[in-house]
């Protein structure tokens, strides 16, 4: 082994390590869409970095493989842990119990955080722990795939892989320069491997002494068509994507009304209709991405914004409320305090302030919960009955203030065990639709059972609709089988596939059909915030959502919405168990500085994750056994491999059938690592076989050499003239073949050889017939 | 005299090859450049096997033949083969003697340890069998008496392909009794350049002075009879006698007697290459020789141009060699 300075950087190498770096770098650049702040992008930077330079650093001192991989994955974990984990190592290096501690609360928060959040989520500790550890494993697994292994083909697994976590949550359709970047990136990788297999075969010129022709030749004119090839597969893939006919929005891929393609395709495109016909439908399919209303918020966690509610179903569509004049309060009059919100809900102010409002009058858009209103130039009167802005003129910029609540586990006893008293109420806000009762009725029972209290019966609904029951998000409607079309609830129930509205209506209707009043707000998400730190609301961004009057909290919204265009449920009305005993955990989103404290309240967090542990406890016990199982079944190749390729050398009994085993061992293990078994030739013709479908050192020609010789002594001298010892060297000499041949072998080749061998197979083959024989 | 020795234990290799070593020089510098020829030559001597040298004239078949048989010093007989040559001239005829009134037996030229029987297809069939009959019993029968041939005892006869008329081209079973058949072929440029050069005033045959004798030659026949022959290998023979039988190419595949010839011929290329035992590349390095001029080819082998030789080398090239287990 040479070991000159030209080796040790060839060794390591540094420029593949550094293309399979980018590579991961430009399979997490879509993320920058999906994450609202980018405090994640420099430790996953420096991550990326630091387990390319240790695989390289590995590589150029000799390692092998396998250790190089581990060492990346150790430098990667010792990396999370400095930046993520610093204060719970004990002296700075060693993980405590309290780092597993924060690494669950972390992952537990980042949950939260996806699931809760539709793109962008905020970039809280978890959320940038959870993004940056997998690039890290990403890195990793690319490196020692692509570059380490030299195998960049299979290195597109995992690059594929976490390209698709992007892809499918943005929820809009992709910018193409994300897929082209990757895409180069990795015809990058592969390019340099093919360059550095043709040029640089150890034995390349041996084989061109052998006159296998000039082999400089060849390389550089395939490099030249795998160039051309590849060039077009990039511009083949980005040109073929864009004249594709985009397929109507579906529940992972509804963002494609964001197409900034479609940005100026109409003028008048930001004009909202709903409040007319109180069906979002014609808006959420609207292009135009001009703003309908930019605004700044103090609030982290923003709930949806309020136009209007309605509590009329008639006819199978929502009406539009009449506004009496006699039933508003006077102009400007301050508005009055949310009615039935309990004293004792802990609750915290926001402010709210528009910069730009294109909504035209009657209508203004605030939060809910509204405390104050500072319109610019025109007057304003309220609607106390359901809480609704009136207008007269259309304000540029106005300001609110507004309650945000923050129950945090704190939500009083007894909230919502007061049944609604029917008399107090109108009766529009207690009907349910005649066409589909039946349904609605089996759908309640089922749903909530025997439960009472009001807030617990919603949260189930909710649940029901968003998570559990199957629905799916869709703005196109099926025709239902059964239901008629007079009866929209009940095909929406039948055939689980709607957009905001029906989910929405049909949330309603069970709640009425519980005795919970209950009506329909219409508004906007919160929208898309912008570089500045406004947010815009466009006309796709309209929403409607069920408002429920819950004894102890008043009128409080609900989000039976599933999917990416949807509001975030209220803290109040996520899953009972997640509210009541793991306040701090779900709260966490909401925080301004994403600094969770699981460390400073260990106590609640403890309890949830052991239950949660509980819980996954059977299902760990089922893995574990499938994983024993799996881990049996890879055994038994290997042994069965190594029988076969020792059958020969385990039942000699001379030594010149000792070297036919030892032979036949060599031929074997050279077939399980992929150099085809010689015809039935003269020993000599298949030595030749060999190092014609083999790199060696010159060591191995030599043992080759010696182990061939002695096979022929052992085929053709007199009987007898075969020592011990020749057939022990012979032994000797196969194994330092096949280590070899072995050593010079791709990395997928040696994995392949040991886990799945041929000669596993045909032992296994053997074996069976031997027993059908008996 | 006719009793083979039993081999010997031990095999003397090295008088082998020294001993022919000594004669493949020899003949070399008379043959320029004909080291592949020279060597089937000396294999076949150590063989016990006829030659048959066969080639347009002037490339040196004769000379091969001369040189061959001065390299060692022993009896040399020359027959010029002519249509009227008679089957006495060759074994011999018994002659009443006037004096002692017995009939008297004159030994013919093959009494000798290397006869060099040239343009042997211009004999007659009579003469021709008269000649294989004893290569092959290497003994002569005249009168009822039966002469024993001396040891080593030679053969080379050489063959024009090209002129048939007026020729008797010797017929599949004779040609049988030749163990090895070589064709010249023309010398390279070079060697051609230094022929002209050597041969221009002294013929190089007369400088040749003999390098061993008779008995130690066959001493060395006696030593490549000992070595040691497989199992496996004898398979690997039969092996190729039953495929030359069943080539699509071939008419007449090869006899037994082109299998043990075969094996003798390998056992003596062995030896030249200093190993006691023979190993299937030695049977691949005689095959062409020791079998092209046994086997027929089809007529579609004729048209399609393929000479026996090609269809020998393709035989050995698909026969597998059987590992002897």
């Amino acid at each position: 082994m040479r070991h000159d300075e030209r080796d040790w950087v060839s060794r390591g190498l540094w420029a593949e390590g550094l293309v399979a770096a980018l590579a991961t770098l430009s399979v997490a650049w879509p993320l920058t869409d999906l994450l609202r702040e980018g405090s994640w992008l420099a430790p996953a930077v420096t991550m990326v970095v630091l387990v390319a330079l240790g695989g390289a650093v590995l590589r150029s001192l000799d390692v092998p493989p396998t250790l190089v991989a581990l060492g990346q994955l150790v430098l990667g974990l010792a990396g999370l842990a400095v930046i993520y984990l610093r204060e719970t190592l004990w002296r700075g290096v060693l993980p405590t119990r309290e780092t597993i501690e924060l690494v669950g609360a972390l992952l537990a928060q980042a949950g939260t955080v996806l699931q809760t959040y539709a793109a962008p989520a905020p970039t809280t500790q978890g959320v940038s722990f959870l993004v940056v550890a997998v690039l890290t494993l990403t890195a990793v697994s690319v490196d020692s795939m692509g570059v380490t292994g030299r195998a960049p083909a299979s290195a597109g697994i995992p690059l594929v892989a976490g390209f698709l976590v992007s892809v499918s949550n943005t929820g809009q359709a992709m910018e193409p320069w994300y897929f082209a970047a990757v895409l180069v990136m990795w015809l990058l990788m592969l390019a340099q491997q093919g360059r550095r297999l043709s040029l640089s075969w150890p034995s390349a010129g041996r084989r061109e002494s052998r006159g296998a022709g000039d082999v400089s030749e060849g390389p550089r004119s395939y490099r030249g068509l795998a160039q051309v090839v590849g060039a077009l597969t990039v511009v083949a893939a980005v040109l073929g994507a864009s004249f594709l006919p985009h397929l109507p929005p579906t529940f992972f891929g509804d963002g494609l009304a964001r197409n900034p393609e479609a940005r100026d395709v109409d003028a008048d495109a930001g004009d909202v209709a709903f409040t007319e016909t109180m069906d979002p439908g014609q808006d959420l399919r609207n292009q135009s991405r001009a703003p309908v209303l930019t605004y700044r918020t103090t609030a982290i966690s923003q709930p949806p914004l309020r136009v209007t509610a309605t509590e009329r179903f008639e006819d199978g569509r929502w009406v539009a409320p009449e506004r009496l004049t006699s039933a508003l309060l006077p102009q400007d009059a301050p508005i009055p305090d949310p009615p039935g919100l309990g004293e004792d809900v802990p609750a915290g102010e926001a402010e709210f302030q528009v910069l730009d409002n294109e909504l035209e009058p009657p209508h203004l858009a605030v939060p809910p919960l509204l405390t104050g209103l500072q319109l610019d130039g025109a007057g304003y009167r309220y609607d106390p009955r359901d809480a609704t802005v009136v207008l007269q003129g259309q304000p540029e910029q106005y300001d609110a203030t507004y309650l945000t609540l923050d129950p945090g586990g704190a939500l009083p006893a007894g909230v919502g065990e007061q049944p609604a008293l029917a008399e107090q109420f109108d009766e529009d806000l207690l009907a349910v639709d005649e066409v589909s009762r039946d349904q609605v009725a089996a759908l309640v029972e089922e749903v909530v059972g025997d439960e009472d209290n009001a807030l617990q019966t919603a949260v189930l609904i909710q649940s029901h609709l968003r998570t559990d029951g199957g629905y799916e998000y869709s703005l196109e409607l099926e025709p239902p089988a059964e239901a008629g079309a007079d009866d929209p609830i009940g095909g929406f129930l039948e055939t689980r596939q709607g957009y905001c509205v029906q989910f929405a209506t049909a949330m309603v209707m069970m709640a009425r059909h519980e005795g919970i009043p209950a009506r329909m707000a219409v508004g906007f998400l919160p929208g898309t915030t912008q570089e500045d730190g406004t947010r815009q609301v466009v006309a796709a961004d309209a929403h409607t959502w069920p408002e429920l009057w819950i004894d102890g909290l008043g009128w409080t919204r609900f989000e039976p919405t599933p999917g990416v265009r949807a509001g975030t449920p209220p803290a109040y009305a996520r899953s009972t168990d997640e509210g009541d005993a793991a306040p701090s955990t779900s709260e966490v989103p909401q925080e301004l500085t994403p600094t969770p404290e699981p460390t400073a309240a260990p106590a609640p967090a403890d309890p949830t994750l052991l239950d949660r542990l509980g819980d996954l406890l059977p299902t760990v016990l089922r893995t574990l056994l499938a994983l024993l199982l799996l881990g049996a079944l890879a055994t038994v190749l290997p042994w069965a491999g190594r029988r076969h390729r020792e059958a020969g050398v385990r039942a000699a009994t001379t030594a010149s059938e000792r070297v036919e085993g030892e032979w036949q061992r060599l031929t074997r293990s050279l077939s399980d690592l992929g150099v085809s078994t010689p015809p039935e030739r003269s020993p000599r013709s298949m030595r030749r076989h060999y190092l014609g479908g083999t790199t060696m050192e010159e060591s191995g020609d030599r043992a080759l050499g010696r182990a061939v010789a002695t096979l022929e002594r052992a085929r053709y001298a007199a009987p007898g003239t075969l020592g011990e010892d020749e057939a022990d060297r012979m032994g000797d000499d196969v194994r330092t073949v096949v280590d070899e041949v072995r050593h010079t072998s791709p990395w997928n080749q040696r994995v392949n050889a040991v886990l799945l061998p041929g000669s596993g197979v045909a032992g296994l083959r053997e074996g069976a017939r031997r027993l059908l024989r008996r | 005299m006719s009793v083979i020795p039993s081999a010997p234990d031990t095999v003397d290799l090295e008088a082998v090859k020294s001993v022919a070593g000594a004669v493949h020089r020899a003949i070399a510098t008379v043959i320029e450049g004909k080291d592949e020829a020279v060597a089937t030559a000396v294999t076949a001597l150590l063989a016990e096997g006829h030659l048959l040298v066969e080639d347009v004239p002037g490339v040196g078949k004769t000379m091969l033949a001369k040189a061959l048989a001065r390299a060692i010093d022993c009896r040399v007989s020359r027959v010029q083969f002519t249509p009227d040559l008679l089957p006495s001239d060759i074994t011999g005829v018994s002659v009443f003697n006037q004096d002692s009134r017995e009939f008297e037996f004159r030994r013919g030229a093959i009494f000798a340890n290397v006869v060099v029987g040239d343009e042997i297809n211009r004999a007659s069939p009579k003469t021709q069998s008269a000649l294989l009959e004893s290569m092959e019993e290497r003994q002569v029968t005249v009168d009822g008496q039966t002469y024993p041939l001396p040891r080593p005892f030679l053969v080379m006869a050489t063959q024009n392909p090209i002129e048939m008329e007026g020729t008797y081209p010797l017929p599949e079973a004779q040609r049988d009794r030749f163990m090895a058949r070589i064709s010249m072929g023309y010398p390279s440029a070079s060697s051609e350049m230094t022929m002209l050069e050597s041969h221009g005033s002294v013929s190089p045959l007369d400088r040749l002075t003999p390098v061993t004798t008779a008995a130690d030659v066959e001493r060395q026949i006696d030593n490549v009879r000992g070595l040691h022959i497989s199992t496996a290998l004898r398979q690997y023979v039969v092996e190729l006698m039953s495929a030359s039988r069943s080539h699509r190419m071939l008419r007449l595949g090869a006899s037994p007697r082109a299998g043990l010839q075969l094996l003798r011929a390998a056992r003596a290329h062995a030896a030249l290459a200093g190993r006691d035992h023979v190993l299937p590349e030695d049977v691949q390095a005689m095959a062409v020789p020791v079998l092209a001029h046994r086997v027929l080819p089809t007529g579609e082998a004729s048209l399609a141009h393929r000479g026996t030789a090609d269809i020998v080398r393709d035989l050995v090239e698909r026969t597998s060699v059987p590992s002897g287990r």
